[in-house]
Parts: structure tokens; C-alpha cells; sequence
């Protein structure tokens, strides 16, 4: 097991202390294998417990430790150093109110996931008894890389729309909703429109595409936002086109 | 002091709280419940789960066949009534949560697909590829969100109970991001903080299971039942503990030892055959695969890598296709996290501690012994996992536990005189925010937090291992002793009020070493082998003596308190656990005699 | 004390020049993709202008055509064209990533190549068959 000595440039910011954030440089002895995550953990417990960051799982799936690392949004229990030079900068998820040190505010995602309604609203009330409904391999297939979104929100902080245009619902609640509306069990189309397409929805995406080049579970938010673009396109049309509203 | 009235307090927003929740708030949504939760839900552990729920849906299956393979794999020490309960519920909540949106993996014809799991007779475990606990705990709280009378409190640290003569009258919470205290004046409260493996050095467990709900508990009086048992997974990551699922198995993937030798028929669970034999092999239950482990390292058969001894999992024979539709998540982590792509070569695995089969002692209906307090999830024992759990009875436990909690504290809430102890609680709600204070005040650090913490780790490991013996838990045990005692020479660094993590890794311990003791002390009482508890100085099962849950009571700065409490019988005696050729064996001669 | 969260903005007409290090810089990308539409927009003007000018007599269409000819009239067009594929290679990159799977029979969806191929296989075909009329129609 090689160690290396790095470079891990963080940035501070204690709203206690300081008015605006600043760096602060550690030099770590690397195992081989860490992760960043793991220098950051060194630090907290052998040269500075006050450093603050978020995480749990230390396997890529609960999506508390998004960073900036090396200025690109990543998790950082998945970020290998061997991967990164001598030093590494890291700092917290652009685009969001920092709390303190690498900790974000995540209020702003929260409210506007909610307001998306992301659970299933069934067409007709299904008891226990009448069983599992049927949803073949295909439908599945349909929705499955959308369903994997950890909201780790990485996609948010390479969005450019979401840091110029705050309304933006963004990448992570767009897909999730788009998820339920394409979801063969959902007939929740109508009550998600306005949050979908109306204003701060689907829209306002102008297909930069860097959300799905971040996304570390492959989630593809631009393809569902730009396919949302299409159902929303063909729901217009259909509502205002067609006699009878397209019913 | 920040103080909010609510019917229903949850602690906890993973799988078991979540589902607490929405069971209040469907069967009474006239009732209030917060949610307290340290982490935002979908950070809590259950998003790590991989493999999947057991839950009997197949005609061929049964639910006395779930009942036998869930008690045999607990080694007896299940309450057969809870285990009833338990594998009768399990699949209408399987289907509530496919009705609420889980992305449960489909058979061609567009129902429910199972495998095979780890001591089960049958394929019944639902999945969703191998991320199943993420899109549990996801489905839920997407669904949760949908009910106004939930409101949750995420990021807020609950650090002590309120409890006046016998009835749970809320919780204290730090709000993390302020520093601020907050005082939840609840009817009722249910339990749902999940397990403890973060008392163990290596483990699968994310860094917030800490025990705090079994502390809280523990301190506050209800006993903490069957802690000596803990489930050591045999499939982790050498280095950093990460879980490669038991569904590997299941789908078919080999243990081989250094020679390539598929070792486990050495240990009573052959004949080994090409294709996965259930309850069989590897598909044994996890006690028996770690205990081999161990004994392959005795004879020096096992695989010398940087970080320990190890044994290689092979999944090639089941080419790309099947391990990229079945096993995805396991062939990025294999890649990622120890450079072994599972389509090409062997990947390391070693045991890992995973899963604490003891916790919060609870009845059927989730209640401890304080009025108005429940617990569900992994952080209580009610108990249906016994000596050793079965691998994807969990998941399953969560919600039909949770789903009981939620209603029964529900009932409580509403029929419950109100109780006249305001003066009192407030009193108490005090006492903790001037224990927090006090922390903050504590000038001199004479010990760090983090070596503290160390050592304890390293003490369980040393002497609550997958072997013990009576010397090496009475070391441990004084370990702990002296860490508590050193524990008040801790301080913080950190003196801001804004999300201190240095003020909760304190607490944390605090809680971890309450919760090791009455670990390490019910192992040492325990003076048998059975199930996940193995003995080298008491080497068989002493039915006799100790066909019973050890049951840890708190006693301040002392050692805790160990007696005991009779398990439920209803229809299973105990009898002898089987598993491979042996079983069949033992099948056929009954079968014969009948 | 309380918090104080400090807020993170980005410069509103200079965010696109601070690329992260994505994999390819998205954002540049993004802003070329979208800024050479005013060449095709230019290039429209410019159908209008000739059709308007066929409309209004045999003299008007050839000080038209004379004008396209002339060396910067030839320029002007070749630049717009390179733009113009630009604009199109871009999109046709991106198609494949904006819109919803296709199926084969057995139910796998469509490669992303494949997606690709096709389109530019009608772009190949459509320009083969614009050359051939204006050969065929051209006295
Ligand atoms: C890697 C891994 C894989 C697994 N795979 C499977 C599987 O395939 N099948 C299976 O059946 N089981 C599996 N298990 C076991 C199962 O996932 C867990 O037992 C189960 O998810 C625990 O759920 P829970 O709701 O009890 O707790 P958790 O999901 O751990 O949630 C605990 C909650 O309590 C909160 N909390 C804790 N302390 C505090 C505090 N002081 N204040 C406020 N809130 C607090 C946390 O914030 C969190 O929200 C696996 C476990 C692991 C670790
Ligand atoms: S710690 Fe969970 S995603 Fe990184």
C-alpha cells in the first residue's frame, strides 16, 4: 500500500467567523485507494475537527457528499486521488447557498421536488388484493434509468439555466417527474403540468447537457427533460387542436 | 428552545420511519407527525441495500415454508409469533410499495420477478435490479410527500428522550444547521434510527449508524434485547467494507478459496453443483459463510491482499449479459472500489460486519415497555431474526413493522389520557440542552474523539469478532469500561453553532459505547454458540440455558444489567439447522417415516 | 451566532467562459451550437431576397444572381455552409440523446449509432437528391 502526500486545498467558510469564504490548504497522507472523501475524513479526524462536510455511504448511492472537485461537480466517495494531481481543490457544490465549509443549503431542491408530486397517482384506487399491477420488462425499461436518481444534485451545480434562472425546477425534479408521467402505473399527467411545462419547467432547459455528463448513476436528465419537451409538445397540441380537447 | 406540538414524533426517516409515517397518516390523517432525521431520508442507510425484500408470491412457495426457513436460519431464537405476523404481512406490503411505484424487476409476462437468496428454500426475495433498498426508501418518501400531516424535520439530531413516570412525552433535537435546541412535545413516539455497525471497525453500515436510537432508549429504560448477535456479511470489499450483495450468490456466483477450491462443501453445505442449489452452498444462511471464512484462514487457504486475508468471489461464469442486467451496481463497485471487474476476473471478498440482529426490545406491535414509545426497523428486536438473519427479510421487517408502528402509535396518540408533566418534561428538555452547553464549555481536550472512537472499534472487533471467547470479551469489556470513564475528556475544536459535526461525533460516541457495552456484556453471559454468537470456549447450542433473549439493562456509569426472557414458541421446536445434502437427507428419512 | 448562507452567483454574461472541467466543455459547446443559428437565419435572408427578387422580374433575379456570384457573394455562402453543417452535426449529436428510445423487434432499443447513421444517411440522401435536380433542372 503506497501513500503519497497530497495537496487538498479546501475551501472555508464559517458564517461564524468569516464574512466571505476562503482556502485553506492540508497536506494528507494518501493511501493508494482513497478517495477523496477519505483525505477529507483524515482531516476532520487527525488535523481539524472543525472541518465540515457531508456524508454517509461512502459507496456512491445516498448522495450526500457532492463537490466540487478540481472545479466539477462529483461525488466525492467516488473520486479516487490517484486520479487527480499533487493538488487537489475542493469546494462546495456551485450554484447553491453554502452553509458552512462543503455543506450546501438543499432547501431550494427540496421545495421544488415536492412541488413536482412525485408519487404515483393511479388512475383508480388499487387495493392490496387486487395484486401487483402488470408492467411488462419493456414499460420498465421505459423509465429505468430515470428512476436512479440518488438527488445528489451534482446536475444542479452544472447547470447553467438553474445558476442564471432560479426558477428553473432543474435537471434532478424534471427527470423524476418526467419519471412518473411516463411510469406505465401513472395517470398524474394533468395535475403535474403546470410544475412541468409551465413557467421554471421543462422550457426552460436549453439542452446544455452537462447535467447527464455529471450525473455519476447515469440518469440522463437532459434526455428526460427533452423527451418531457415532446409530451408536453404533443399535450398542447392535442388539448388545443384536436376537437374535444384530444379526449 | 424551540418547542412544536405534534400527536406523532418519528425518529428516523428510513425505511421503517417512513413507512411509520405514512401508515399515521393514512389510517388517521387528522393526526400530526414529525419526522426527525439527523440525515435528509434518502441519505439513511437503507439506500444501500442491494440485494432484496422476502416475501412469499410464487404458487410453488409457501408461507409455512418463509415461517421454517426464517426461524431454522435464526436458530431458534425468533418469537414464532412475531414470525407469523411477519411472513403473512410480507408480501401485501411488497405490494403496497409496487402500487406506490417501486421499480420492482418484472418476468417477461410483467409480474414480480424473485431470486434466490441465502438460506431460503424457495426464490422469494423481490428485487429491483441491485439497488433495492434505494428504490425502497426512495419510493417511500416520494410517496410520503404526497400527506400534508407529515412534517418533517430533516437534519435534526435527536439526542435524548423525554420520559416522565413511565410514558414517552417527546424528544430533544439539535437543529443542525442553527446549533439550535428543540424541544418535540409528542403523544407517542416511534423508534426508527436504525443500527449500530459503526461500533465495528469494517463494516457495510453508511457513518451515520451510530445506535443513537438504541441509546436513547437504552438510557431511558426499555432494555435492549439480544445485542451478542451480529451478522457479519461474508461478501465486503477488503479495505473499504463495501457490501457486494448476497443476490451475487444468488444469481449463481462461486466462493473459492486460493487453490479455486470451492471450500464451503468442507463445512457441511455441499455437494457443490454448477448452478445455485437454494439453501445449499453458497446460498447457506451468512453465519455458517463467515464462520468458514474464519476457519479457511485458520488453515491458511485464504487470499493475502493489502488490505487482509480474503476469498475470491467469481461471478464470470455468468457472463456479461446477466451480470450487467442483474448485477450492475456490484460490477461498478467491484471496478471502482477494488479495480476487479467481476465479467473478467475474481473479485476479494472478506466478512464484514452488516446487520444488528438485536436492538430496542419490542412486542408484536412494536411497543417497549415505556407507554407510548414504539420501535421498528433494525434498530429494534421484536424479534423474527433471532441468532442470524436471513438476507432480505429486512427490507421486508421495515415496512411491516414500520406499517404496525405507525398505526399503533397512532392509536395511542388518540386514545391516551393527556398526561399532566409539563413542568417536568420542560425541566427535562433543559437538563439536555445544559448537557449540550456543557460540552461547548469543556475547555481542555484531553482526548480525541476520533482515537477514542478507534479503539473502541478495534476492541469490538478483537473481542465481539465471529469468534469469542470468554477472555477476549472480558478485555473488550473493560476497554469499553474505561472509554466511557475517558469519554468526559473529549472537547470540541469547534466551538460554532452552524452544523457542528464535532459536538455530534461526541454524542455519537456517547451513544456507541452504550450501545457496545450491552454488546459485549450479553456476549459475555452468553455462554453457548448459536447462530451469529460462536463461543470457542462454548461450542454447541444450550438449549437448557439460554433458548432465551438476553435482555441489557442500563445502569448509568456501570456495567450494564444482563437477564433474560423466554422466547416465543408456537409451532416450531427447536431442532437441528441443516442445510445442503444434509438436509435432504434429513427430508427424505421424514418423509419415509411418514 | 446563526447562519448566514453566502450565496454563489454566476456572472450573467460571462458564465460560459468559465467552463468546469467537464469532459468536453459543455458550455462553449452549447454556445457554439447555439450561436451559429444566425448563419442559417442569414442564409434564410438571403433565400427571401432571391425569391423576392424571381417575383419582380427577369432583371431583378440576375442582379440577384449576380451578387451570389460575385467573390464575396461566394463567400458570404461558402461560410454560411460551414456554419450551417456545424449547426447540423451538432444537432444530429445530440438527437440521439433528445428523444425517446426506439425498439427493435425484439424489444432492445436502437443503439445510439445507429440513430446517428440514419440521419446522416437522409442528410447524405437529401443533398444527393437536391444536386441531381438542380443538374436535371438547370438549362
Ligand atoms: C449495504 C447493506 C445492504 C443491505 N442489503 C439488504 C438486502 O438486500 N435485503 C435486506 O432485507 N436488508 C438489507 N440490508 C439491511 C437493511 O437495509 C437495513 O437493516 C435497513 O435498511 C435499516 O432500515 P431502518 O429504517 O431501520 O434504518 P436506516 O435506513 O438506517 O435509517 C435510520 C434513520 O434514522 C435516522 N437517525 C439515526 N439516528 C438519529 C438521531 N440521533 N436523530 C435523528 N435521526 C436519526 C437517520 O437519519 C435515518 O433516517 C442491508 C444493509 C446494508 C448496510
Ligand atoms: S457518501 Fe454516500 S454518496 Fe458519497
Amino acid at each position: 500500500m503506497t501513500v503519497q502526500n497530497r495537496q487538498i486545498e479546501v475551501l472555508r467558510y464559517d458564517p461564524e467567523r468569516d464574512e466571505t469564504p476562503r482556502f485553506e490548504t492540508f497536506t494528507v497522507p494518501c493511501k493508494e485507494e482513497w478517495v477523496v472523501l477519505d483525505a477529507l475524513t483524515y482531516i476532520k479526524d487527525e488535523l481539524d475537527p472543525s472541518l465540515t462536510f457531508r456524508w454517509s455511504c461512502h459507496m456512491a448511492v445516498c448522495g450526500s457528499c457532492g463537490m466540487q472537485v478540481d472545479n466539477k461537480p462529483t461525488l466525492s466517495c467516488k473520486a479516487f486521488v490517484r486520479d487527480y494531481g499533487e493538488k487537489i481543490r475542493v469546494e462546495p457544490l456551485a450554484n447553491f447557498p453554502i452553509e458552512r465549509d462543503l455543506v450546501i443549503s438543499q432547501d431550494d431542491f427540496m421545495e421544488k421536488l415536492q412541488r413536482g408530486r412525485p408519487w404515483i397517482i393511479p388512475e383508480q384506487k388499487r387495493e392490496v388484493e387486487d395484486g401487483p399491477y402488470v408492467q411488462t420488462p419493456m414499460q420498465l425499461d421505459d423509465i429505468k434509468e430515470h428512476t436512479m436518481c440518488i438527488n445528489c444534485l451534482l446536475c444542479y451545480a452544472a447547470c447553467p439555466v438553474y445558476a442564471l434562472e432560479r426558477d428553473f425546477v432543474g435537471p434532478a425534479a424534471l427527470t423524476l417527474m418526467y419519471r412518473y408521467n411516463a411510469d406505465s402505473r401513472d395517470a398524474g399527467w394533468d395535475e403535474r403540468r403546470e410544475v412541468f411545462a409551465g413557467h421554471g419547467g421543462v422550457w426552460e432547459c436549453s439542452f446544455v447537457g452537462a447535467c447527464s455528463d455529471v450525473c455519476p448513476k447515469h440518469v440522463e436528465p437532459a434526455t428526460a427533460i427533452q423527451k418531457g419537451k415532446m409530451d408536453s409538445a404533443v399535450d398542447y397540441f392535442t388539448r388545443f387542436l384536436m376537437p374535444g380537447g384530444g379526449k | 428552545m424551540q418547542v412544536v406540538e405534534t400527536d406523532v414524533a418519528v425518529i428516523g426517516a428510513g425505511g421503517a420511519g417512513l413507512r411509520a409515517a405514512i401508515a399515521v397518516a393514512e389510517t388517521a390523517p387528522d393526526l400530526d407527525v414529525a419526522v426527525v432525521s439527523k440525515v435528509l431520508p434518502m441519505r439513511s442507510h437503507t439506500v444501500a441495500a442491494e440485494g432484496g425484500a422476502a416475501g412469499v408470491i410464487r404458487g410453488e412457495d409457501s408461507l409455512d415454508a418463509h415461517f421454517d426457513d426464517t426461524v431454522s436460519g435464526g436458530d431458534w431464537l425468533c418469537d414464532q409469533d412475531a414470525v407469523e405476523l411477519f411472513v403473512e404481512d410480507a408480501p401485501k406490503q411488497l405490494t403496497r410499495l409496487e402500487h406506490w411505484g417501486c421499480p420492482w424487476s418484472r418476468t417477461p409476462e410483467g409480474g414480480v420477478n424473485t431470486r434466490p437468496f441465502g438460506g431460503m428454500k424457495i426464490e422469494r426475495t423481490w428485487f429491483a435490479a441491485d439497488k433495492s433498498g434505494f428504490h425502497i426508501l426512495h419510493t417511500l418518501f416520494q410517496t410520503s410527500l404526497k400527506y400534508p400531516s407529515i412534517k418533517r424535520f430533516d437534519e435534526f439530531f435527536s439526542a435524548e428522550l423525554l420520559v416522565d413516570e413511565g410514558r414517552v412525552a417527546g424528544v430533544v433535537a439539535i437543529e443542525v444547521r442553527t446549533g439550535e435546541i428543540w424541544c418535540f412535545k409528542a403523544k407517542s413516539v416511534i423508534i426508527a434510527s436504525g443500527g449500530a455497525g459503526k461500533v465495528y471497525p469494517f463494516t457495510t453500515n453508511g457513518a451515520i449508524k451510530t445506535g443513537d436510537g438504541m441509546a436513547m432508549a437504552y438510557r431511558a429504560g426499555v432494555p435492549l434485547k439480544d445485542m451478542e448477535f451480529v451478522q457479519y456479511h461474508p461478501t465486503g470489499l477488503p479495505g473499504t467494507g463495501i457490501l457486494l450483495t448476497e443476490g451475487c450468490r444468488g444469481e449463481g456466483g462461486y466462493l473459492t478459496n486460493k487453490h479455486g477450491y470451492r471450500y464451503l462443501q468442507d463445512y457441511g453445505l455441499g455437494p457443490p453443483e454448477p448452478s445455485p442449489r437454494k439453501k445449499a452452498m453458497e446460498l447457506g444462511p451468512r453465519d455458517r459463510l463467515s464462520q468458514a471464512f474464519w476457519h479457511e484462514m485458520q488453515k491458511g487457504n485464504t487470499i493475502d491482499t493489502p488490505y487482509g486475508e480474503a476469498i475470491n468471489l467469481d461471478l464470470r461464469h455468468l457472463g456479461e449479459d446477466k451480470i450487467n442486467e442483474r448485477l450492475p451496481f456490484v460490477r461498478d463497485l467491484a471496478t471502482s472500489y477494488m479495480r476487479a471487474d467481476p465479467v473478467h476476473v475474481p473479485v476479494p471478498v472478506r466478512p464484514v460486519v452488516h446487520y444488528m440482529m438485536g436492538g430496542i426490545h419490542t412486542d408484536i406491535d412494536a411497543r417497549t415497555s415505556i407507554e407510548g414509545l414504539f420501535a421498528a426497523g433494525e434498530c429494534a428486536a421484536v424479534s423474527i431474526n433471532g441468532a442470524n438473519r436471513l438476507g432480505s427479510n429486512s427490507l421486508t421487517e421495515l415496512l411491516v413493522f414500520g406499517d404496525r408502528a405507525g398505526k399503533h402509535a397512532a392509536q395511542f396518540a388518540r386514545e391516551a389520557a393527556p398526561a399532566d408533566n409539563a413542568a417536568r418534561i420542560d425541566a427535562q428538555a433543559e437538563d439536555c440542552a445544559r448537557k449540550i452547553e456543557n460540552i461547548y464549555a469543556r475547555e481542555e481536550r484531553k482526548e480525541s474523539t476520533a482515537e477514542l472512537r478507534r479503539t473502541m472499534a478495534d476492541a469490538m472487533e478483537e473481542g465481539c469478532g465471529i469468534y469469542r471467547d470468554e477472555g477476549r470479551i472480558r478485555s473488550t469489556c473493560e476497554t469499553l469500561a474505561d472509554l466511557r470513564h475517558r469519554l468526559p475528556g473529549t472537547a470540541l475544536k469547534d466551538k460554532s453553532k452552524v452544523f457542528n459535526t464535532d459536538l455530534l461525533s461526541i454524542l455519537e460516541l456517547e451513544n456507541m459505547l452504550e450501545v457496545a457495552e450491552s454488546l459485549a456484556h450479553s456476549a459475555y453471559a452468553r455462554s453457548e454458540s448459536r447462530g451469529s454468537h460462536q463461543r470457542l470456549d462454548h461450542t454447541g447450542r444450550d438449549d437448557d440455558t439460554f433458548l432465551k433473549h438476553s435482555m441489557a439493562h442500563y445502569r448509568g456509569d456501570q456495567a450494564p444489567e444482563i437477564g433474560y426472557l423466554d422466547v416465543v414458541i408456537t409451532k416450531s421446536p427447536p431442532g437441528e439447522r441443516l442445510y445442503g445434502g444434509a438436509a435432504d437427507a434429513k427430508a427424505q428419512k421424514v418423509e419415509a417415516a411418514e | 451566532m446563526a447562519r448566514r448562507p453566502y450565496p454563489q452567483e454566476v456572472d450573467r454574461f460571462k458564465w460560459w467562459i468559465a467552463d468546469p472541467h467537464f469532459n468536453r466543455p459543455y458550455y462553449l459547446d452549447y454556445i457554439a451550437r447555439e450561436s451559429t443559428c444566425i448563419f442559417i437565419a442569414l442564409y434564410t435572408i438571403l433565400f427571401v431576397w432571391g425569391l423576392g427578387a424571381l417575383a419582380s422580374g427577369p432583371e431583378a433575379f440576375a442582379g440577384f444572381m449576380g451578387a451570389m456570384q460575385s467573390g464575396w457573394g461566394l463567400a458570404l455562402q461558402l461560410v454560411i455552409l460551414a456554419f450551417a453543417l456545424y449547426h447540423t452535426v451538432t444537432w444530429f449529436m445530440l438527437a440521439p440523446q433528445g428523444m425517446k428510445p426506439l425498439r427493435m423487434k425484439n424489444g432492445k432499443r436502437v443503439p445510439a449509432t445507429r440513430v446517428m447513421q440514419v440521419l446522416y444517411g437522409a442528410f447524405a440522401a437529401a443533398t444527393v437528391v437536391t444536386l441531381l435536380l438542380v443538374w436535371v433542372l438547370l438549362p
